[in-house]
């Protein structure tokens, strides 16, 4: 059953943020490299794929927006960290927010899974372990660095103890997103970024 | 916490608790505008790893609150912000430590404002972190600017916790908003309603002072009433005024209309009477005037059997006229017309001697033959020998004076005399009647024409007439020699066709109107069982030939009476 977002006083909340300042171009290609790393992190912890990306857009009712997969892959290849053989596409406004509720609505549905991989991360941290040495913590970290070597440019060097930390920070990102204010969050985020 | 204040709402993620007490629920809700103001809250980490008195706890009202709500808020956004980085350069996950500004940013409503003092400390803490895995889920929370004088200024809490405070906090938030909407709708209905409360205690004041106006003038009018009644039955000459305005006691006789209404069942029973062929007592037609009615039943007769055929014949012939104008007229007016007749005639028919009689009968018969429109007075049959006569003849000198009487008064005089006829003829001896019969007798075998047949028509004849018959009335009865053969057929044709019905216990009476040629012109059933049983007696159609013609008159009158004994009785009127 598909949550109502209408009702929901956060996306509310949420709604009336997009009537704050409008970023600059520069800081809509910040934007949407993060907002595909957080793709990429929830796609490398809860398994997501094009198909439950369309179907929380659809639950959203933000398909007019996002229709199909080619507009999804278009969006995600805005990201100038994507390695990209044509011109890339401008991000708007409205796809950025439409991506954020995105993010928000698969990272709530995940959010048990969430909790349990960050409260496995404190556990490993308390105890001076190595995060990876955890199989549901290992796993993602491995899924997580194997996409970004897959889909970004291989420019920028980046070392692997890097990633494992990117990674982390955005699992612990991904819980606080997971939230019934995760969209204002993100949202201020993104935009605190500039 | 003081006893006075109580939960009013919590929040409990997994790893926090934050109450929210309010004082006097009940006071704050006749103060609704401060209720969301009055408050305390009490926020407790449960984290398991600890012991009962090193669990963290925060307390205070509800600025102390809203102040926690702002550090928090901005510890996890700058926190959140710190993924963010130049995705060009290289120092991309440096994690170096950074700083924006939100003042320029459009802060929607439940934001406070002042959230750029607090933002400053935050990043002066942020500033001072460094990310790493164990920075990633330890967090310092300064709590200096929540409250200066606790001793608690810092608290140390996990990802996880940290994540659990600001959703109890952001809930919190939500809450208070929502709850502070209800309380001004509440607010503004609450006076929109006062007025209608007004009005509403003026009006019931207002109905409730009508009430009881209203009583008190019903109650002293009640009472007002009840002493004029005590003073009315105190008063003796009160009743004597009222005695005028009483009505009348119901009488008995005005009771009579309910028994009339007790008629109504005799009506049921007399739509159940029996159909018509069940019917055994003669019933009067109700218009048609019916001479049986008069006649006394046959076995009570008291007129002696003596024939006075030829002298009604004589008298017929005597006066044509007569006869043929009493054809259509009522037999009672035609008794009274030949009661008329000339005393003359009358005497001589009585005092004609019985020596007479022997020799006289062949000359009336042949005269009738020959003539019979001549005068023939003479002859008289009826009367047997001398002493029968002479009484006779007393008699009739009262039955003159009875007649007088009758032509100057009228035809209700005629039973007196008969009477008188009857009671004479009564007295007479019976070897005087026993003579007579054999008188009779011998009249009848000596005049061919007086057959059986004729003597029980003039019979019939005396039914008809009954009591009301006069004899002398009935001697001047018209059957003369007009329409004899016709009768003689009409019996005899009756007497082979006329079978009687089981069913039928009384004798009816028909009158037949013959034309010139001998066909019913007319027939008259006379009473009700008469025409009930008219298509049973064989008689024929209108315009049939059924007797010989005639031409002596126009049409002959025919009175055709059948008993149910079979016998068959015609006549002439």
């Amino acid at each position: 059953m598909q949550p109502s977002t209408r009702n929901n006083p956060s996306i509310t909340k949420w709604q009336g943020l997009h009537r704050m300042r409008v970023p600059t171009i520069s800081q809509l290609d910040n934007i949407k490299s993060h907002l595909d790393l957080i793709i990429l992190a929830l796609e490398a912890i809860a398994g997501i794929t094009s198909d439950s990306i369309l179907q929380a857009a659809t639950a959203l009712e933000l398909d007019p927006i996002i229709k199909d997969r080619v507009d999804l892959w278009r969006l995600r290849q805005a990201n100038p960290l994507r390695k990209s053989s044509g011109g890339r596409k401008k991000l708007d406004v409205e796809e950025a927010r439409s991506l954020v509720l995105i993010i928000c609505y698969l990272a709530k549905n995940e959010k048990e899974l969430l909790r349990r991989a960050v409260s496995l991360l404190e556990q490993v941290t308390e105890q001076n372990q190595e995060p990876y040495k955890m199989a549901l913590l290992g796993d993602y970290l491995d899924k997580f660095t194997n996409l970004y070597q897959e889909r970004m440019v291989a420019e920028t060097t980046i070392k692997s103890e890097q990633l494992y930390q990117l990674g982390l920070k955005l699992l612990v990102d991904l819980l606080f997103y997971s939230g019934n204010n995760g969209n204002r969050l993100l949202w201020l985020a993104i935009l605190g970024q500039s | 916490m003081d006893s006075s204040y109580s939960v009013i709402r919590r929040f409990t993620p997994p790893t926090c608790t934050l109450e929210i007490w309010q004082k006097n629920p009940v006071r704050h809700f006749w103060k609704s505008q401060q209720a969301t103001e009055d408050y305390q809250f009490k926020l407790s980490f449960d984290d398991p790893r600890l012991f009962e008195g090193e669990t963290i706890s925060l307390s205070g009202d509800r600025s102390k609150l809203d102040q926690l709500c702002q550090v928090v808020s901005t510890y996890i956004e700058n926190f959140l912000a710190q993924s963010f980085a130049d995705s060009t350069s290289a120092e991309l996950f440096s994690f170096e430590p950074f700083s924006f500004d939100l003042s320029d940013i459009e802060l929607p409503d439940g934001v406070d404002p002042n959230l750029e003092d607090a933002e400053q400390e935050n990043q002066h803490q942020v500033s001072q972190s460094t990310f790493s895995s164990s920075e990633l889920v330890n967090h310092q929370l300064d709590l200096n600017s929540v409250d200066s004088d606790a001793d608690l200024t810092q608290i140390s809490l996990s990802a996880t916790q940290l994540f659990d405070l600001g959703s109890a906090l952001d809930d919190y938030q939500e809450a208070m908003l929502v709850l502070s909407q209800e309380q001004k709708q509440q607010v503004q209905q609450k006076k929109e309603i006062f007025p209608f409360r007004f009005t509403a205690l003026v009006g019931l004041l207002a109905i409730a002072l009508g009430l009881v106006g209203s009583g008190i003038f019903f109650r002293s009018r009640w009472q007002n009433q009840v002493a004029s009644r005590q003073q009315e039955v105190t008063t003796p000459t009160k009743p004597k005024v009222g005695a005028d305005v009483i009505p009348p006691q119901i009488s008995e006789s005005a009771k009579q209309p309910v028994a009339k209404v007790k008629e109504t069942p005799s009506l049921r029973d007399r739509e159940r009477l029996p159909p018509p062929p069940a019917v055994t007592t003669p019933k009067l037609p109700p218009n048609i005037p019916d001479p049986a009615q008069f006649s006394p039943p046959v076995g009570s007769l008291s007129i002696p059997p003596w024939t006075p055929l030829p002298t009604q014949d004589s008298v017929a012939s005597s006066s044509p006229s007569q006869q043929n104008s009493s054809e259509n007229v009522d037999p009672n007016k035609t008794s009274s017309q030949k009661s008329g007749l000339d005393k003359t005639q009358v005497e001589a028919t009585i005092a004609i001697p019985p020596q007479e009689e022997k020799t006289e009968v062949p000359e009336l018969n042949a005269s009738k033959q020959k003539s019979p429109q001549t005068n023939v007075v003479e002859p008289n049959v009826s009367i047997p020998d001398a002493s029968i006569n002479n009484a006779q003849t007393n008699n009739s000198k009262v039955e003159i004076a009875g007649l007088d009487q009758a032509q100057e008064s009228s035809t209700s005089a005629k039973p007196k005399i008969s009477t008188t006829i009857t009671e004479n003829s009564a007295t007479q001896s019976r070897s005087s009647r026993s003579a007579q019969e054999g008188s009779t007798d011998r009249t009848s075998e000596q005049n061919p024409p007086n057959s059986p047949e004729k003597a029980d028509e003039q019979i019939a004849l005396q039914e008809r007439k009954g009591d009301d018959a006069d004899t002398k009335s009935a001697l001047l009865q018209p059957s003369g020699n007009v329409g004899d053969s016709q009768l003689q057929e009409i019996n005899s044709y009756f007497r082979n066709k006329w079978q009687s019905p089981q069913e039928l216990r009384q004798t009816v009476e028909y009158r037949l109107i013959l034309s010139q040629d001998g066909s019913i012109q007319r027939i008259i059933p006379i009473g009700k069982a008469a025409g009930i049983y008219l298509d049973r007696t064989n008689i024929p159609l209108r315009g049939e030939p059924f007797v010989s013609p005639f031409t002596e008159q126009e049409k002959i009158t025919v009175r055709l009476l059948l008993s149910p004994d079979g016998e068959v009785r015609t006549f002439l009127e």
